[in-house]
């Protein structure tokens, strides 16, 4: 695509992180989970 | 105590996308005796004890709610099941669809351990269509160690004290939850009035506000995690709590309760009469109706069962020791016939109020 | 030359000519005819499986669903075999009308949700640099493939009183009131959001991959804002994506009965509650029936309306190619 200045691109970067962590964070919740004998909670 | 299995009542949860596909599926294989059950409220080895005992081979599919194994029964006249596990109510509808085939008495002589109320329940009296497995209570559970003053009323639920606000859960299939409006109004459980009704369900809807969930099937381990602290419960699913935390209570509010009765019931399309009804007799024997109460944590209306349980299973769970006589003074749920229609709408109605 | 059994050449196997070489060719080329013949009688046999698979297990069931609706329910449950009318009446009850509103309300905003977070992850992989382009997609597709409910489960976990940002919040000492997050409106469109999500990027990743950057460019160089542009040229040319994207979220929200259940508590019910409520619940399939064939109703306006929006942007596509070529 275009050229596209350093802000933007940043930008878009973030969007992407962001997007990721919505993605992944409650999987890798439940995979942390997965390891944890206690049930739904950390102890 | 061993591991307990949760019995499914309401399995919303994890049936809930099968539910659809399963509402349509006929059991497998028609050779041997084919039992319907709840998950987990029978031995895991009762059908290979049976075998041994009696040399008849049978298999035990499983259902998740009453609805869901009435609707297959009734679509299918009945066959391809001999022996079906449903609450009373239900049992009693399948008697007057004319599904069920009349107890052989004299086929079940363990018939003479059941409690002399137990032959006498009003949705059946006399056993003629079905046999009491397990009965109880509904009443509210909750954390001893977190609420403050001990629930006495069922208004302690429906307008909970600040402190409890959202946290509190009421059961979500229809009849238990009008059951707890319709106690707390002094009616029957099984009012049809629609005037009194409606009074139920501004109770509900109004009830509904400081609510965390509806909850069938999870609820004694939201008690367990502290996310609620109050809830409705039947007496065996609080036990489940209780058993892992001893800081949660069960008490059956002033205003009362009902009395439900899951049943046995033999159905008339059955081709096994004779083994389905030693099958009833064999989950009748005493060591074997003990293991239910042990370890599914329900009453059983069965005496020799009861007397054999040990004291600290009893002290553990105390509404396990529950007198007969006070458990036979509540209500039975019954059916209504055409009111359901409008049991159903009321419960619609509750649950899409905002 | 390849024959079929009846001699004949099978034109699209001997002929590849290229499309565009003949005045027809090119006539053809624009709507996407590559082969040369049509054979109606070959390219039905490879329908066939197709529609024998369809009309076996979509347009029969389907009709016997619609069929039932026009019955009454038995006293207990089952059919009672008698023609009524009044389950479609019962439909537009205010009680069922309304549920119907709030479950479109809730898959709306979902939908919303849904197309902007999509949409801009959609652009930033699209101007990735090409080779991690794939690998982006890959594993904005990966969560995809773990199981629906276990998906949700993870929202139970994370948003419940003592769950894990309850925890976190104590740890960075807070103290008051864990706040209630679970159980809410909002947590029923994040489960919806969450689990559509995949849907969004993917459907909007095709259209923006191959927009020709030109358009873009020559936006700017005739003075448009960076916004002007992506309002005025990309957003236009991409509306098929979004479009085929939004219906995806839409319908699947509005007829959704598992996260209302798990992230709402049952406390909201939408229209997918109800439908299971009567077929599992109340046994009144005539009625459960009813209900779902006005969800498919609209669920079939919805995709007319995806249509549209997809033929009028085709036809901007058209006239933005047709000015280029001039």
């Amino acid at each position: 695509m275009a050229e596209r200045s350093p802000a933007t691109r940043r930008t878009l970067w973030l969007a992407l992180v962001l997007v990721f962590a919505f993605l992944y964070i409650p999987i890798a919740v439940l995979v942390a989970l997965s390891f944890n004998e206690g049930g739904l909670a950390f102890r | 105590m061993t591991a307990t299995s949760p019995r499914r009542r309401a399995l919303k949860v994890s049936s809930i996308a099968l539910g659809l596909a399963l509402a349509l599926s006929a059991p497998a294989g028609a050779a041997d005796l084919v039992i319907s059950n709840w998950d987990g409220y029978m031995a895991p080895d009762a059908m290979a004890s049976f075998k041994t005992a009696t040399g008849v081979s049978g298999e035990v599919v499983v259902h998740a709610t009453n609805e869901e194994i009435m609707g297959k029964l009734i679509a299918a006249g009945g066959k391809g099941y001999d022996v079906v596990f449903v609450s009373s109510p239900f049992a009693e509808v399948l008697n007057k669809l004319g599904l069920t085939e009349p107890i052989d008495h004299a086929k079940i002589p363990n018939l003479a351990n059941l409690y002399p109320e137990a032959t006498k329940l009003p949705h059946d009296v006399g056993n003629a269509f079905s046999v009491p497995y397990t009965w109880g209570t509904t009443g509210l559970c909750y954390r001893s160690d977190l609420v403050k003053t001990a629930p006495t009323s069922w208004s302690d639920l429906l307008a909970p004290s600040d402190a409890l606000k959202g946290k509190t859960t009421m059961l979500a299939t229809d009849r238990w939850l009008l059951a707890a409006g319709q106690l707390d109004k002094g009616f029957s459980v099984n009012e049809t009035d629609p005037a009194k009704m409606a009074e139920v369900k501004d109770l509900l809807i109004s009830a509904k506000k400081t609510l965390l969930a509806y909850d069938d099937t999870t609820f004694y381990s939201k008690l367990v995690s502290g996310e609620a602290l109050m809830v409705q419960a039947w007496d065996g699913w609080c036990n489940y709590g209780i058993a892992e935390k001893p800081e949660i209570k069960y008490v059956i509010p002033k205003e009362g309760s009902d009395l439900w009765v899951d049943t046995m019931v033999v159905m008339k399309a059955s081709e096994h009469k004779d083994d389905a009804f030693k099958f009833i007799n064999f989950m009748l024997d005493a060591k074997n109706h003990a293991w239910a109460a042990q370890n599914i944590d329900y009453k059983v209306p069965n005496k020799p069962a009861m007397e054999s349980l040990p004291a600290d299973f009893l002290a553990k769970f105390p509404n396990m020791a529950m007198p007969v006589a006070d458990l036979v003074k509540f209500e039975q749920l019954r059916d209504v016939g055409e009111a359901q229609r409008d049991y159903s709408k009321i419960v619609s109605e509750i649950k899409a109020a905002q | 030359m390849v024959r079929a059994a009846d001699g004949k050449p099978i034109a699209w196997l001997s002929e590849r000519r290229t499309p565009g070489a003949t005045p027809e060719g090119r006539a053809r080329q624009g709507r996407g005819g590559y082969f040369v013949k049509y054979q109606p009688s070959r390219s039905s046999l490879l329908m066939a499986p197709a529609l024998v698979w369809l009309t076996a297990l979509m347009v029969v069931p389907c009709a016997l669903v619609l069929a039932l609706a026009f019955f009454r329910r038995g006293i207990y449950g089952g059919i009672d075999y008698t023609f009524t009318l009044e389950n479609f009446g019962l439909v537009f009850d205010p009680l069922y009308a309304g549920i119907f509103l709030n479950s479109a309300r809730i898959a709306g905003t979902a939908t919303l949700i849904a197309v902007v977070i999509g949409y801009a992850a959609a652009y930033a992989i699209a101007a990735a640099p090409r080779r991690w382009q794939p690998v982006f997609l890959f594993f904005a597709v990966l969560p995809f493939w773990s199981n629906y409910l276990i998906r949700t489960y993870a929202w139970i976990v994370l948003l419940n009183r003592e769950g894990l940002i309850t925890q976190l919040l104590r740890w960075f000492g807070y103290t008051g009131e864990p706040p209630s997050m679970l159980y809410t409106e909002g947590a029923v469109i994040a489960g919806l959001v969450y689990n559509y999500l995949p849907f969004v990027i993917l459907a909007c990743y095709a259209p923006l991959s191959r927009l020709n950057p030109e358009l873009a460019e020559a936006s700017r160089d005739l003075g448009a804002s960076a916004a002007t542009t992506l309002r005025r040229v990309i957003l236009p040319l991409t509306v098929p994506g979004i479009a085929a994207g939004a219906v995806f979220v839409f319908v699947l929200s509005i007829g959704n009965f598992v996260t209302p259940a798990l992230l709402g508590g049952g406390r909201f019910q939408m229209i997918g509650n109800l439908v299971y409520d009567q077929f599992l619940t109340a046994n009144d399939w005539p009625f459960g029936a009813a209900l779902a064939m006005a969800l498919i109703a609209i669920m079939l306006l919805v995709l007319m309306a995806q249509a549209l929006a997809t033929d009028r942007a085709a036809g901007r596509a058209a006239e933005a190619r047709g000015q280029a070529d001039g």
